[in-house]
């Protein structure tokens, strides 16, 4: 059996394919899935799935080890979210909390496991100033390393620089659009607050679930971190499994979503991943759209043959991810999020800092 | 089969390959690396411990053993390590990669072994199956003090984690080679000309380290299970008097908390087993000048124990 990136991600779907696996097996998709931050979700599903019994007694109590830290990481972010929401309460202006945050406040069963290392949120661009005032008042602290980098986040970045509570050394990120303000589209972050959905929190919100799918596929094809990239393809992928009326139609509210903030493009990659690699089924109309928008067949194989080497890699045990992919997708995300002069500024300080070992 | 029946180059064979998997206790750790300095020291460190059928047993962890790159294998070599969860880790020179071996699984074992209640803390048991829990942290001289036990009557259970399994209300028994730190290699120096000490590791991130095995009895099946008997804080201090105080139950109960190192994790149960405890087994803080006097004390206080339940 054949342990890589695709029989993961085939896993999560269906849990009863680990029944398959022997110790050694066993032991290198949990290795994997470490890899991309999803060996607590790979415990989890295991879990509900009722799989474990089935299985090597050791890998099944690592599994279920892995559930307990995935529930660990679960109520950790719960009460994280509680104090920023306590902290926030005076605030006259709307907080949405984004990504795994909001998948969590939005009560969606797929943010069990889900690792969070911070908690996104996003406010009102004028609003900024005073967020960062009642964050500062309830114990968070800005930790930068840099004036550069500082000037860096708060004049390019579509967010704050990092806030790290003082004693419980926690993250949040304050964005104020959900893509940097110099990238080539620009999402509506009005239109996000104006469709905003309440959550069991006295403040927080969270973006429309078709939102959320945009915000998703804009951090698969638009960011520069890559490092758990089947982790974000997961997202996509769950937040359709998701979709509370018949997929169409909601399928359907999240093209409309995507003409809103103008990220068709990301949106129709987004979907067409899910067809390739997930036979997700599409009417005829959001066929058309997906074939309209996504990138020209010559790019599109190339990002793809670049992003199939980074996730569903047939070598699961190779320590450094094949350069050349790599760097293609590292430099891509920085081009499409930067014009080129600010780039070629931005590359020389960053050169400049790693020389004098200030990174 | 042991560890010591493979040749060395099985070893480079399997650990190149699919991974050496060695057993200790309820844990199967499999090995993956192609560092020579390393294959070398697992062979003479782990030679009493099993080797596993990977495809049938599974393991628990997985430590990737590896250069820094390509270069580094060859010029200024240097090498650094990986469990299935990435961590921090520092890279090291490749003559002491046993170490850095061992502060993987450690790291490891720390993270994500959520099953059991995990406190930093050396462990042995009575013939009978009582357990002495020994928590302290870097530089107390639990490490030292729980091996030395080893030697002289009690069965070592672990000198860096005690785990209980709170389904069995047992303690479960790790015992890897203890590992001992600057003086307390030269204090167990003759403490029992049985023991099998490793080479010395220069200039390790916590000094001059060396590795203790634990005596082949540690290793065997069969023990009675280890039941908590009680709970002693050890501090060496050299030439003073010995000190022991018995804990209030408030005290014990904060000291236990401190040195679960999963308390978080394992929430209700964590809390629940903890506060059981500070109200029923007795805890103390020992002061001690030298191994011998710390046995002394720690059989008395067994002794004392006993006629206790005897009266009871």
């Amino acid at each position: 059996m054949l342990i890589d990136g695709r029989f993961l991600w085939q896993v999560l779907k269906e849990p009863s394919l680990l029944k398959d696996l022997n110790g050694e097996a066993l032991s290198d998709l949990i290795r994997l899935a470490w890899r991309q931050a999803l060996a607590p979700r790979l415990g989890v599903v295991a879990q509900q799935a009722g799989v474990l019994g089935d299985l090597v007694p050791l890998a099944a109590q690592t599994l279920a080890d892995l559930a307990i830290t995935g529930e660990t990481s679960w109520r950790r972010l719960q009460f994280e979210m509680e104090r920023i929401d306590a902290a926030l309460r005076a605030a006259d202006f709307p907080v949405l909390l984004l990504k795994g945050g909001a998948y969590q406040a939005g009560d969606f069963s797929f943010s069990h496991g889900r690792l969070a290392s911070d908690v996104d949120i996003l406010v009102p661009k004028e609003s900024l100033d005073a967020c960062e005032q009642l964050l500062k008042e309830a114990g968070w602290e800005m930790e930068v390393k840099s004036a550069y980098a500082e000037r860096y986040y708060r004049q390019w970045m579509h967010e704050l620089p990092p806030l790290r509570h003082t004693k419980r050394k926690s993250l949040i990120d304050v964005h104020h659009t959900i893509v940097p303000p110099v990238a080539r589209i620009t999402p509506s972050p009005e239109a996000i607050f104006d469709c905003a959905v309440e959550t069991s929190f006295e403040t927080l919100k969270r973006p429309s679930h078709a939102d959320l799918f945009v915000h998703a596929a804009l951090h698969c094809f638009y960011d520069g971190d890559f490092t758990a990239a089947l982790r974000s393809f997961l997202d996509l992928r769950d937040l359709i499994a998701a979709l509370p009326d018949q997929q169409d139609r909601g399928l359907d509210r999240i093209l409309e979503r995507a003409s809103v903030h103008e990220a068709k493009r990301p949106v129709a990659d987004a979907l067409y991943l899910l067809v390739k690699v997930d036979d997700l089924e599409l009417t005829s109309k959001q066929a058309t759209f997906v074939v309209q928008h996504s990138r020209p067949a010559a790019l599109q194989s190339f990002f793809f043959w670049a992003i199939a080497q980074r996730s569903f890699s047939t070598q699961p045990f190779r320590y450094r991810d094949p350069w050349l992919a790599h760097f293609a997708l590292y430099a891509r995300s920085h081009w499409i999020t930067m014009p080129p002069l600010m780039l070629a500024r931005h590359t020389i300080a960053r050169l400049y800092q790693s020389a004098r070992g200030q990174v | 089969m042991q560890v010591h029946s493979l040749s060395e180059k099985q070893i480079a064979r399997l650990a190149s390959g699919a991974g050496l998997a060695i057993r200790c206790g309820p844990m199967i750790t499999r090995l993956k690396t192609i560092i020579p300095e390393l294959l070398h020291d697992v062979a003479a460190i782990y030679g009493q411990y099993e080797v596993a059928d990977l495809a049938v047993d599974g393991a628990n962890i997985c430590v990737d053993m590896r250069y820094t790159s390509f270069l580094r294998r060859y010029v200024r070599r240097q090498i650094t390590g990986a469990s299935d969860r990435p961590g921090p880790f520092a890279p090291l020179p490749p003559d002491i990669s046993f170490v850095g071996f061992e502060m993987a699984q450690n790291w490891h074992i720390a993270n994500t072994y959520n099953h059991c209640l995990l406190f930093h803390a050396a462990s042995v048991a009575s013939p009978d199956g009582q357990a002495i829990i020994m928590p302290g942290m870097s530089g107390s001289g639990k490490s030292t003090l729980g091996i030395a036990m080893g030697y002289r009557g009690w069965r070592f259970l672990g000198d860096e984690f005690a785990l209980y399994d709170p389904r069995e209300a047992v303690f479960q028994a790790l015992a890897r080679p203890a590992s001992l730190k600057n003086q307390s290699i030269e204090a167990l120096n003759g403490w029992a000309p049985e023991a099998a000490f490793s080479r010395p590791f220069e200039k390790t991130p916590k000094g001059r380290m060396a590795y203790l095995n634990p005596p082949r009895d540690a290793l065997a099946p069969g023990h009675p299970p280890a039941r908590f008997a009680m709970a002693v804080f050890p501090r060496f201090v050299a030439d003073e008097e010995p000190r022991i105080g018995r804990m209030r139950e408030a005290e014990a109960l904060m000291e236990f908390t401190n040195a679960c190192i999963n308390f978080e994790r394992l929430s209700d149960t964590a809390f629940e087993t903890v506060a059981r405890w500070a109200a029923t087994i007795p805890a103390y803080r020992m002061t001690y000048p030298s191994l011998e006097k710390a046995c002394e004390i720690i059989q008395a206080l067994e002794k004392d124990q006993r006629e206790v339940k005897n009266a009871d």
